[in-house]
């Protein structure tokens, strides 16, 4: 049936109307749905959609108009509790403070503001960066495709008036508690991070607070920070601030492995200080980290759990295998793999997190043939058709060739959706995911994981074995022990991280290998 | 409360009531309007906002905005606003004066220069990757040669864009062949449409509108077109009643090329040369409403097209070889 709910000479913010009736079409007994002003034009529309009614010709321009094809009035009575709701959020989310419409007049207003968040397009950033600087604001530079010649020049600024420009393409930080952009709840501690990795950062931050512990600081530089022509001028300015910060007793260095001169340079700086360093050049070099006197480390993982260690007084060992009985993580092996054909030999593993991809495609190493993926370790694995897949493939959904045109797979998780649809065959057998959860990310990545899944899973007739480590904290406001719930509910297999998860899928891919040599 | 700024036009009519009432109309977080006796409408804007067309910007945050609601009575006077029912007192005493006329001084860009504005409108709308009001459909015109509306299925259009494409590509070439009494005909099935208290098409109409009146007043007396003035002037009379009162007024304005200074700035900045760079008048623009600001640019980035494309190069006179 078709209902209408009419709102004489009602008038509403510039609200995002469209999307409220995206929104309403989704409760359950609502077919077709539409909102807006009673013009003769969008009235013809709603005919057109096929919502016409008698109560169409009493509505003038200046009525506010809902109308909707529903199965009840019950669902009619949830569609106007709904715009209603939308329609108060927006406005609250929009809040009644004051939105000045450039930095100057920010500036202005907010005089005790200390760090601005910059997000426009790469190529107006540097203009309204130095314009930051010159206020004496620090800088979370959120925009990528920002020259590094441009990076380089606002690095330098800020290094000069020691200030912070975290970035470009920085998504990751935690000033003085607060999370900014992607980022986890995570408790306040003694440990300081400065990360030219999102997730990378996020994944050690996230695991230091399932330990038990906390940051004090986390710094973010941007990814090319330590590349040659940067010189790794963001990590060091971190690393002096964190020297002389009275709260930080651990410090931890993430990154991709830097340029030999700027690791150098580096680590003559961590040379310099008595606090513990505890470093992760992800796949780096782990001997000059030793000789500088820092803690060497082997994945994200046990970068968390040696800083947790060394925050907590003790000695830091290595931690390579998993946080259950090896025994039972075996026992598990195998009942995962049961019903398995001997024709499903491949993976797929499909991330959102760049830096986790990368983690998991180097733990697998070459032990089942390479590993493609459009960011492969080296050039002979590269994806040259990401739309017909072979063998074992790793891809990191956020990269550019999947985001054109569309959000980061961490805030729009429909990319993966899709990606579900089209690289899972019948001869893959193991699918390994990540689910980044916390601010920033999807406001429930885990259920559209599971979701999607589920979907996969009634439409194929192979069975395979799911995967997954969830990055996130009980503090996040997805909840990670709730996200841990509802992942294992679609009979996904949820591992305390992404190291371990990646173990756990060396194992799955080991068994069935002896399975197809059986 | 005090106006900081007061539109030339509302002064004017302030100073010529002695007493007249009127009531609030409408209320939002950081604005409110109130409806005169005689169905004129006043916008009275928190301090951040843009100036328009008949409006006052007062000193107040949006937060102190409080106890003002539809249908309040107010009495309007040369000295300022009365709300009846709180008692609040707007004056307008101090207040300077902002002229909302349409300004054509100053440094003229050459054709290349304004082109180069008009694609920067085109590459910012393509970079924002809106997916809602009528701007998604710069994906699917072309205007050099003629307007040419794409027949392509991606990206994906909102409902609204995929009703009205037709209708605004029929609009746009009867504007680009100057068929103004055609385009003019096409008005009722294109006005008042879209979810907004500014319908998308309005804020389109209106960025279409000033690009022609600028284009017209920047023109020597000798080459005006005086159809193109009264096109403009008759589409708002077509309006009347079409679209939302609110609309309505912005389109009176929009077809005297008065729109706020936020607009104005951008329009400005494609005939003239400006300290400002463009991005940063595109982004002003694009901060307002929902989708206005975009669909507005839109608007703006179409009429330029097709006017800018009009215009042919200088050919070179041919050089006759001399007889031996």
């Amino acid at each position: 049936m078709i209902q209408y709910e009419i709102r004489k000479n009602a008038y509403y913010d510039s609200v995002t109307l469209m999307l409220i009736s995206k929104e309403i079409k989704n409760i359950e007994g609502v077919g077709d749905a539409i909102v807006g002003m009673g013009t003769d034009l969008n009235k013809e529309l709603t005919v057109n959609i096929g919502l016409k009614h008698t109560l169409l010709d009493a509505i003038s321009p200046n009525d506010f108009y809902i109308a909707a094809e529903v199965d009840s009035d019950e669902s009619m009575k949830e569609v106007i509790e709904s715009v209603e709701r939308l329609l108060t959020a927006k406005k609250t989310a929009a809040g009644s403070d004051y939105r000045p419409a450039t930095l100057n007049s920010a500036v202005e207003h907010f005089k005790e503001a200390n760090l601005v968040i910059v997000s426009i397009a790469g190529q107006y950033a540097e203009e309204e960066v130095l314009n930051a600087l010159d206020h004496d604001l620090n800088v979370m530079l959120f925009s990528d495709n920002v020259s590094i010649e441009a990076e380089l020049r606002m690095k330098q600024k800020a290094v000069s008036k020691e200030l912070l420009m975290m970035g470009p393409d920085c998504g990751t930080a935690i000033i003085n508690g607060i999370p900014l952009a992607f980022a986890n709840v995570v408790k306040k501690g003694p440990i300081g991070v400065v990360g030219a990795s999102g997730t990378g950062t996020q994944e050690v931050t996230a695991l230091i607070d399932q330990l038990g512990s906390g940051c004090s600081q986390v710094i973010g530089t941007g990814g090319r920070d330590l590349k040659s022509e940067i010189g790794g001028l963001m990590m060091l300015q971190s690393i002096d601030a964190l020297i002389e910060d009275p709260e930080t007793k651990v410090i931890v260095l993430i990154s991709k492995p830097p340029a030999p001169e700027v690791a150098e340079k580096i680590l003559q700086k961590v040379k310099l200080t008595s606090k513990p360093v505890v470093v992760d050049f992800i796949g780096g070099n782990q001997e000059t980290i030793k000789n500088a006197g820092a803690y060497a480390c082997l994945t994200l993982e046990d970068t968390a759990r040696k800083a947790v260690a060394l925050a907590n007084g003790m000695e830091p060992v290595d931690f390579i295998g998993f946080t259950e009985d090896e025994s039972v993580i075996d026992e598990l092996v195998q009942k995962s793999l049961e019903g398995i054909k001997p024709t499903q030999t491949n993976l797929r593993a499909l991330y959102t997190g760049g830096t986790l991809a990368d983690e998991a495609m180097k733990l697998l190493g070459n032990t089942f043939g390479g590993i493609y993926s459009n960011i492969p370790l080296s050039p002979e694995y590269e994806l040259q058709n990401l739309n017909n897949l072979k063998g074992h493939v790793c891809l990191d959904l956020g990269e550019d060739q999947f985001t054109v045109g569309r959000p980061h797979p961490m805030i729009d998780p429909s990319t993966r959706t899709d990606r579900f649809k089209t690289d899972i065959d019948e001869t893959v057998a193991v699918v390994l995911m990540d689910v980044v959860i916390g601010y920033g990310s999807h406001e429930n990545p885990a259920l559209e994981a599971a979701q999607s899944v589920n979907a996969l899973r009634a439409s194929y007739d192979e069975k395979f074995v799911v995967v997954a480590s969830i990055t996130g904290t009980e503090g996040d406001p997805q909840i990670l022990s709730v996200s841990k719930a509802t992942l294992e509910q679609e009979g996904i297999l949820v591992l305390p991280s992404n190291a371990q998860a990646v173990r756990f899928v060396h194992k799955l891919l080991t068994a069935l290998g002896g399975m197809k040599h059986a | 409360m005090e106006a900081q700024l007061l539109s030339r036009d509302l002064k004017a009519y302030l100073e010529s009531c002695r007493k007249s009432e009127g009531k609030i109309h409408s209320v939002f977080k950081d604005a409110l309007n109130i409806q005169t006796a005689n169905g004129e409408l006043i916008s009275i804007l928190t301090a951040g906002k843009d100036i328009e067309p008949m409006s006052a910007l007062i000193s107040a945050q949006p937060r102190e905005m409080k106890g003002f609601y539809q249908d309040d009575p107010v009495e309007l006077s040369s000295k300022g606003i009365l709300f009846k029912n709180n008692n609040k007192w707007l004056s307008i005493e101090k207040s300077k004066v902002w002229h909302p006329e349409i300004s054509i001084q100053g440094e003229r860009h050459s054709i290349e220069a304004q082109k180069r504005c008009v694609e920067d409108i085109k590459q910012k709308l393509v970079e924002e990757d809106l997916t809602i009001g009528l701007s998604p459909l710069i994906h699917y015109l072309t205007f050099n040669e003629g307007v040419q509306l794409l027949n392509k299925d991606s990206p994906a259009l909102n409902e609204y864009c995929d009703f009205i494409q037709i209708r605004l590509y029929q609009l746009l070439k009867a504007l680009n062949d100057r068929h103004y009494d055609e385009a003019l005909t096409l008005m009722p099935n294109f006005v008042g449409f879209g979810p907004g208290l500014t319908p998308s098409s309005d804020d389109l109409l209106a960025g279409i509108l000033v690009s022609l009146v600028y284009e017209e007043s920047m023109k020597e007396a000798s080459l005006r077109e005086d159809q193109v003035l009264v096109f403009s002037k008759d589409v708002y009379e077509i309006c009347v009643g079409k679209t939302t009162s609110v609309s309505e007024q912005m389109l009176k304005f929009a077809s005297r090329g008065m729109v706020s200074e936020g607009y104005r700035n951008l329009i400005r900045s494609i005939f003239f040369k400006d300290q400002v760079p463009m991005h940063l008048r595109i982004e002003t623009v694009l901060k307002h409403g929902a989708s206005s600001g975009s669909d507005f640019l839109f608007g703006v980035y179409c009429m330029n097209s097709i006017r800018l494309n009009r215009l042919k190069p200088i050919e070179p006179i041919p050089v006759k070889e001399c007889e031996e």
